[in-house]
C-alpha cells in the first residue's frame, strides 16, 4: 500500500520521468490513414515511450504487424475479389486505409485518457512532422514489400 | 481612501486587511493602489509585498510577480501564500519540476493542507499523471472531505475517465457543497460539453463570463464553445458528436461512395461528387481552426 511519503516522491524532472505531452490524436489519425497500421503503431509506440509505458504498450506493435500481414496475405490470395469487383482497382488502397483507421481507433481507445487529458487542459503536443513523415514512409515501405512478397 | 492612507501612523494591519479584502473581491486596481500606498509607509511589510506579487500574478504579469515573490521569500522563506503562489507561477512558466518541488516541500510542512494536495494534483493532471493526481485528490479529501479544489480535481479526473456528470460523485458533491464556486460551474460546463451538450455548457460559461468579465480563461472557454456550437460546423456533426469514431466512419463512407460512384454514376456526376468530397475534407480540417481564431 502506498504511503504518504510515496505520494511525495517527485514525478517530474528525473531522467526517467514521463513526458508531459504526447503526439496528438490528429497526428495518429493522419499517419494511420496514409501509412496503415504499422505507421499508426509507430506513433502509438513513440507515445508509449514518451509516457514510459512501453512495457505495457508493446503488444500494439505486434497487433499492428498482425493486422497488416494477415489481411494482406488474405487479399493477395484472392480474398479481395468482391471488393475489387465493386470498387475497381483502387479497392486495395481503400482496404489499407480502413485497416489503418481501424487500428487508429484501437490506439485511441488504448491511450484515450491521455488524449482526453490533453484536450481538457489544452496541452500542446510536441512537434510531430519528422516522426509522422518517417512513420508514413516506413509504413508504406513495409506494406509495399509485403505486397511484392505475397503477390 | 487617499486621505486615510496619507495620514501618518496608520496601522499596518488595517492597510493589510483592506488590501486583502480588495484582492479577495478581485478589485485589483484598487488593491494595487492600497498596497502601493501601504508600501510607501511600511516598505518592509512582507504581507504587502506578497499581495503586490499576487496582484501582478492575477493581472497576468508573471515576471514581475516572480521577482516580487523572490524578495518576499528571501525575507520570509516559510511564507505559505508566497510559496503556493510561486508554485503556481513556476507552473505557468513551464518550470514544472521546480513547481513540483515547491508543492512537495509545502506538503512536507503542511501534511494536512487540502489546498496543497489540490495544487499538486492539478500539476500532476496537467502533466498526464492521472493516477497520481487521483491519489492526491483522495488524500486531500481524506483530510478535508468537502474541499472545493480536491472535489474539482476529482470531477476533472472523472470526466477524463469518461464518467458522466450524473455518475461523478465528486461533481455531485461539489455542486451540492459549493454551488457558488466558479470551479463548480466550470466543472459542470466541462461535464456537459463532454456529454455532447455544448449549448448547455455555453450557457453556463457565458453566465460565468458575465460574473468574471476579466478572466482570460473563462473568455477562452466561451470562445471555444462558441466555435463548437457555430452553425457553420453543422456538417461536422458526426465528428463533434462521436469524435474520432465519427471521423473514421465519415472518411470510409465518403471514400467508398466516391469510388462506387465512379463505376455507377455518369462521369460528370461522379466527378462532381469527388470534388464535393475533397471540398468537405478540406473544410473539415481547416474551418474549425479558422473559426476559433476569428470568434
Amino acid at each position: 500500500m502506498e504511503t504518504h511519503d510515496d505520494l511525495l516522491q517527485p514525478t517530474l524532472g528525473r531522467h526517467d520521468s514521463p513526458a508531459t505531452s504526447i503526439h496528438s490524436a490528429r497526428t495518429g489519425y493522419v499517419v494511420s490513414f496514409f501509412g496503415g497500421p504499422l505507421a499508426g503503431a509507430t506513433i502509438a509506440l513513440v507515445n508509449a515511450y514518451r509516457l514510459k509505458r512501453l512495457r505495457v504498450d508493446w503488444p500494439l506493435g505486434v497487433l499492428a504487424a498482425a493486422v497488416t500481414v494477415f489481411p494482406m496475405w488474405w487479399w493477395f490470395r484472392g480474398g479481395g475479389r468482391w471488393l475489387i469487383a465493386q470498387l475497381g482497382p483502387g479497392a486495395q488502397g481503400l482496404f489499407m486505409r480502413a485497416l489503418g483507421l481501424g487500428f487508429f481507433a484501437l490506439v485511441y481507445a488504448w491511450h484515450r485518457q491521455y488524449y482526453r487529458n490533453m484536450a481538457l487542459f489544452g496541452l500542446n503536443p510536441p512537434s510531430s512532422w519528422a516522426v509522422a513523415v518517417a512513420a508514413v514512409i516506413a509504413g508504406l515501405g513495409v506494406t509495399y514489400v509485403l505486397g511484392v512478397v505475397f503477390s | 481612501m487617499k486621505s486615510d492612507l496619507e495620514g501618518t501612523g496608520r496601522d499596518l494591519s488595517i492597510i493589510e486587511h483592506e488590501a486583502r479584502a480588495l484582492v479577495e473581491r478581485r478589485r485589483y486596481p484598487q488593491a494595487r493602489l492600497t498596497v502601493a500606498r501601504g508600501l510607501k509607509e511600511f516598505p518592509a511589510s512582507v504581507e504587502l509585498q506578497y499581495l503586490a506579487a499576487f496582484i501582478d500574478y492575477a493581472q497576468d504579469q508573471p515576471d514581475t510577480a516572480l521577482q516580487g515573490l523572490k524578495a518576499v521569500l528571501a525575507q520570509a522563506p516559510h511564507h505559505y501564500g508566497a510559496r503556493t503562489l510561486s508554485a503556481h507561477l513556476l507552473e505557468d512558466t513551464h518550470q514544472l519540476a521546480e513547481a513540483e518541488s515547491v508543492w512537495i516541500d509545502l506538503l512536507r510542512d503542511y501534511p494536512q493542507s487540502a489546498d496543497c494536495y489540490a495544487g499538486y494534483g492539478e500539476l500532476m493532471l496537467k502533466t498526464l499523471n492521472l493516477d497520481k493526481a487521483g491519489r492526491l485528490a483522495q488524500e486531500g479529501l481524506r483530510h478535508s472531505p468537502d474541499h472545493a479544489g480536491c472535489l474539482y480535481l476529482g470531477a476533472m479526473i472523472d470526466v477524463i475517465r469518461n464518467r458522466p456528470g450524473a455518475q461523478s460523485e465528486h461533481l455531485q458533491r461539489m455542486l451540492h457543497e459549493h454551488p457558488e464556486q466558479v470551479r463548480s460551474a466550470i466543472a459542470l460546463a466541462v461535464a456537459l460539453s463532454e456529454q455532447g451538450n455544448e449549448r448547455g455548457a455555453l450557457r453556463i460559461a457565458q453566465e460565468l463570463l458575465r460574473h468574471q468579465p476579466d478572466s482570460p480563461h473563462v473568455l477562452a472557454y466561451v470562445r471555444e464553445l462558441k466555435a463548437r456550437t457555430h452553425w457553420s460546423l453543422l456538417p461536422l456533426y458526426p465528428m463533434q458528436r462521436w469524435g474520432w469514431t465519427g471521423a473514421i466512419v465519415v472518411t470510409l463512407v465518403g471514400i467508398t461512395a466516391v469510388r462506387f460512384s465512379e463505376r455507377t454514376l455518369p462521369p460528370g456526376l461522379a466527378e462532381l461528387l469527388a470534388w464535393l468530397w475533397i471540398a468537405y475534407v478540406i473544410y473539415s480540417w481547416t474551418w474549425p481552426r479558422l473559426l476559433r481564431r476569428w470568434l
